[in-house]
């Protein structure tokens, strides 16, 4: 089980940040990393992703907690009672990322 | 991109056929640097950084998300565990698109919709059956496939349904 921040977790893109349940500042893309400025690479020399991008990474991190969620109660419960049988390829996967998730 | 269009044409008019040639080539590098630049691009809509992502530190302590050769974003209070997620977060998407994939009446189908088109930004597009399993969908008896496409009952209770109807009398 992870010990991640309480969701929900929320993009607010007027701060281009992703805050966690109580407001806090969880991660942010900070001015030396804004998007559209004229300095496409941040000081560990990696790229910047350009705003639309940046926007779709932070859809994705907001979701997160939703989506480890919801696989950890499909693999708890909703798949062993279910009719369906899903590949043990899947599900060994499944298996895989929330253990390197939660650090197991 | 469109320089080296813009100049090949020029190139055409002027030097013909052997120019041509080399035309064709740099159109092809274009159109194959293009390619890789809409690689993460679905339907017009610009997917996240593609993973795996993974957390650097200072000192043990989380400071940023980085993909291969991209800055994904700065750790602010974010705690380690929190940037495991995020780092996991491309991977975790990927996990539960397949399942859906594999087959839309998994249990918590709705949901699952749900999540990937919050994750996604687009939510028409995750609610889509894929194409691949559309016979599926497509095979079933028309009044559960009402009731799916309705919400009326759960994806799962339309399998458990449709394996009743489908089991052979005894």
């Amino acid at each position: 089980m992870s010990l991640h921040t309480p969701s929900p977790w929320v993009y607010v893109s007027d701060f281009a940040e992703v805050q966690g349940a109580e407001g806090t500042r969880l991660v942010a893309w900070t001015a030396w990393m804004a998007p559209n400025t004229s300095n496409r690479f941040d000081n560990t020399g990696l790229e910047v992703p350009e705003w639309d991008e940046m926007e779709a990474n932070a859809r994705l991190i907001a979701a997160a907690p939703k989506i480890l969620n919801l696989l950890e109660r499909l693999l708890d419960t909703a798949l062993p009672s279910s009719t369906l049988r899903v590949p043990n390829y899947l599900v060994e996967a499944i298996k895989d990322v929330l253990r390197e998730v939660s650090g197991t | 991109m469109t320089t080296i269009a813009s100049v090949t044409i020029d190139e055409i008019k002027h030097q013909g056929v052997i120019v041509d040639r080399r035309i064709q080539l740099l159109l092809a590098c274009g159109a194959a640097v293009l390619a890789m630049d809409e690689t993460h691009r679905e339907g017009g809509v610009v997917s996240h950084t593609p993973g795996p992502w993974r957390v650097s530190t200072v000192d043990g302590d989380p400071w940023e998300v980085q993909s291969k050769d991209r800055t994904i974003v700065n750790v602010e209070s974010a705690t380690m565990a929190d940037a495991c997620l995020i780092a996991a977060a491309p991977e975790l998407l990927s996990l539960l698109k397949r399942l859906w994939e594999w087959d839309h009446l998994i249990p918590l189908g709705g949901e699952m919709k749900d999540v990937i088109a919050k994750a996604e930004g687009s939510g028409s597009q995750a609610a889509s059956i894929p194409q691949e399993k559309r016979w599926h969908f497509d095979t079933l008896p028309p009044h559960l496939r009402a009731e799916v496409e309705l919400h009326g009952i759960s994806e799962d209770e339309a399998a458990r349904l449709l394996d009743d109807e489908t089991e052979p009398a005894s």
